[in-house]
């Protein structure tokens, strides 16, 4: 088990660091979300860093193609998840333990995401799953996955030049 | 502006109440552990009506990177105490009439919070390791050049298998198949050893080590008995001295 301040430059390292996603760029199945029985389809690709692909690392795309609004998550893992982001319309988000002297709201409606950096200093034990509890707004400016995806990939260091992922489409007809 | 009109003002920016196509969606008060505030979804006919999470809870656990299989079995206990069901990890109530709404949507919003941070407080680092290793390095310090590395003993098929381990004991020999929890794995092990086995080399003993600290399925589990005997790597030890000291 790391200690924290391990995991903390374990992370740093991580995200510092070129990778790739592998199977992005072919068309890939969305399968049903392991616990939720209710909308959410999943993918998860390996992450890949110096040609070396770790069973704790992975990209995980989350998808609820019969809510009535776009909704829909990606969330960078290295064992916990270290970088998420929230696509959801009228999501609340409170940030009642954000970090002093960062610019960061108190609450977040809306698409979000919880970056590293700004939860870093609010992690203090690693044996459970970190839980991201700072939430920024997302640019106003993305409204489509395929915005969403390449901005969170550029953010994380994700090597993307054309990619094959689409939101399943809907479900249900009701 | 006076203070409760602030108040109110604030409020209806954040507990909102949003017709959806089969139902309405409302932000509760509580927060889940990663600070989002709980939604639940209201849906029914004219005169009874029922209260869910979506699945909430376990898309909160899930978001953090952690997978949970078998959540309804691990969630039933916390969530049959505020009287309410739990499928496919979404959490609902009974059909209740009108009036009983807010308190269903109170019970299901604490129960969907209550269940994600029993989750969070509950999920652990798989710590891995490697078992192969483990299991090679024990048997070369216990039989030193008595072990074989990666030995190719033919099946009943025809077919050569090789094995990591094969210890040369008197008159016998033994094979220590360490095998790892992936799925596809355990197949490919099995089916190694149960050809060995229909072979009946004279003198050839087989175990399939496992490791005891993953959460190994029952099912699983019996699949490798049809290859060989299965030992968990914690009694892996004594077992095998056991067989060596058999004439």
């Amino acid at each position: 088990m790391p200690t924290v301040a391990e995991y903390l430059a374990t992370v740093d390292a991580y995200l510092a660091a070129r990778k790739q996603a592998i199977g992005i760029d072919a068309a890939q199945l969305w399968r049903e979300g392991r616990a939720v029985g209710e909308d959410e389809l999943v993918i998860k690709f390996p992450i890949e860093v110096a040609g070396e692909q770790a069973l704790t690392n992975s990209l995980v795309l989350s998808a609820f193609p019969d809510a009535d609004d776009l909704k829909f998550s990606i969330s960078l893992v290295c064992h916990w998840a270290v970088y998420r982001l929230d696509y959801e319309l009228g999501r609340a988000h409170a940030n009642n333990n954000r970090p002093h002297g960062l610019d960061i709201p108190a609450m977040v409606i809306g698409p979000h995401y919880h970056p590293w950096l700004q939860n870093r200093s609010t992690i203090h034990d690693v044996s459970t799953p970190i839980k991201l509890s700072v939430a920024l707004p997302l640019d106003v400016h993305i409204r489509q996955f395929d915005q969403a995806f390449r901005w969170f990939c550029q953010q994380t260091n994700i090597e993307l030049r054309d990619h094959e992922i689409e939101l399943p489409p809907r479900q249900r007809l009701l | 502006m006076t203070l409760l009109e602030v108040v109110r003002k604030e409020l209806d920016a954040v507990f909102t109440l949003r017709e959806t196509r089969d139902g309405v969606r409302v932000n509760t008060h509580y927060i889940y552990p990663s600070n989002s505030f709980v939604q639940v979804v209201i849906r029914g006919g004219q005169t009874s009506f029922y209260v869910t999470d979506q699945g909430g809870a376990l898309h909160e656990i899930e978001s953090a990177g952690v997978e949970i299989a078998r959540a309804d079995k691990i969630l039933r206990n916390i969530v049959g105490a505020h009287g309410l069901r739990i499928e496919k990890g979404v959490i609902r109530s009974d059909f209740v009439d009108a009036s009983a709404i807010p308190g269903a949507m109170a019970l299901v919003a604490n129960a969907s919070r209550e269940c994600a941070e029993f989750l969070f407080h509950h999920a652990r680092i798989k710590v891995q390791r490697d078992l192969k290793k483990l299991v090679g390095q024990y048997l070369w310090d216990t039989f030193d050049d008595r072990v074989s590395k990666d030995q190719l003993i033919v099946g009943k098929s025809n077919k050569p298998h090789k094995f990591e381990n094969v210890v040369r004991l008197e008159n016998r020999r033994l094979i220590v198949d360490a095998v790892v929890y992936q799925p596809t794995a355990i197949n490919a092990h099995v089916i190694a050893n149960l050809d060995v086995a229909n072979a009946k080399h004279p003198g050839l003993e087989q175990r399939i080590i496992y490791d005891d600290q993953e959460q190994w399925r029952a099912e699983d589990l019996n699949m490798l008995q049809i290859g060989a005997t299965v030992v968990p790597f914690s009694r892996a030890p004594e077992v095998i001295r056991r067989i060596a000291l058999i004439q």
